[in-house]
């Protein structure tokens, strides 16, 4: 069963990430956006998404001036966003 | 008929999370969908006993949760997780519910059609 676990608020700002990563299961995906990007800076939470299918919204990124930072992480754009919510069986937005 | 997880995580009264999940619940159970209450994190809080909302200008949408049973609400669960989290055991909550692990609240995430949080 995978899940598409779509957050977008920042750890600071809301518990949704660290809810989320409770429920989160081997084959699901992490979609960060908005401010829950910022999430991807942090040690903490990079180890606790530690072996998840993560990945960020592209548009998001950019728009926070983040691109050289987090270059390493797979981006998306909003079409391959709904791809993505087509080959899960359900999204949880948090 | 579909059947859909409402996830609590918020505590009450703060803002209009809970009230509006409680809201969604019992519409979607009155239209006789299956409908599943999770409390989670700060969500349990929601069913603690002796809240005094109007103290605060709060409306009490705490006294429904003691009707769930007239909306025949197919389920509801409480992280076990987190209600030990707050020093909390069931006796101190207003309904009934059915205290359970993370993973049996993930089965159940996976078995519903939708699931939304508030």
């Amino acid at each position: 069963m995978k899940i598409l676990h779509h957050i977008c608020s920042s750890p600071s700002e809301s518990n949704a990430l660290a809810c989320a990563l409770r429920f989160v299961g081997p084959k699901d995906t992490l979609l960060l956006a908005g401010n829950a990007v910022t999430a991807a800076l942090l040690p903490h939470w990079l180890n606790a998404m530690d072996g998840y299918d993560l990945c960020l919204m592209k548009a998001d990124v950019e728009a926070r001036g983040l691109m050289t930072q987090l270059t390493r992480f797979r981006q998306i754009d909003y079409a391959e966003f709904v791809a993505l919510t087509l080959t899960h069986h359900k999204v949880i937005s948090w | 008929m579909k059947a859909i997880a409402i996830i609590f995580r918020q505590s009450p009264h703060g803002n209009a999370a809970g009230r509006e999940a409680l809201d969604l619940a019992l519409m979607a159970a009155t239209y006789e969908q299956q409908v599943h209450l999770i409390f989670i994190d700060e969500g349990v809080l929601n069913l603690l006993g002796n809240q005094q909302p109007e103290l605060i200008g709060c409306k009490d949408y705490i006294a429904t949760f003691k009707a769930l049973d007239l909306y025949e609400v197919a389920s509801v669960i409480v992280s076990e997780v987190s209600l030990c989290g707050f020093g909390l055991d069931k006796t101190a909550l207003v309904y009934p519910a059915t205290v359970a692990d993370d993973g049996q609240i993930r089965q159940l995430l996976e078995q519903v059609d939708e699931v939304l949080v508030f």
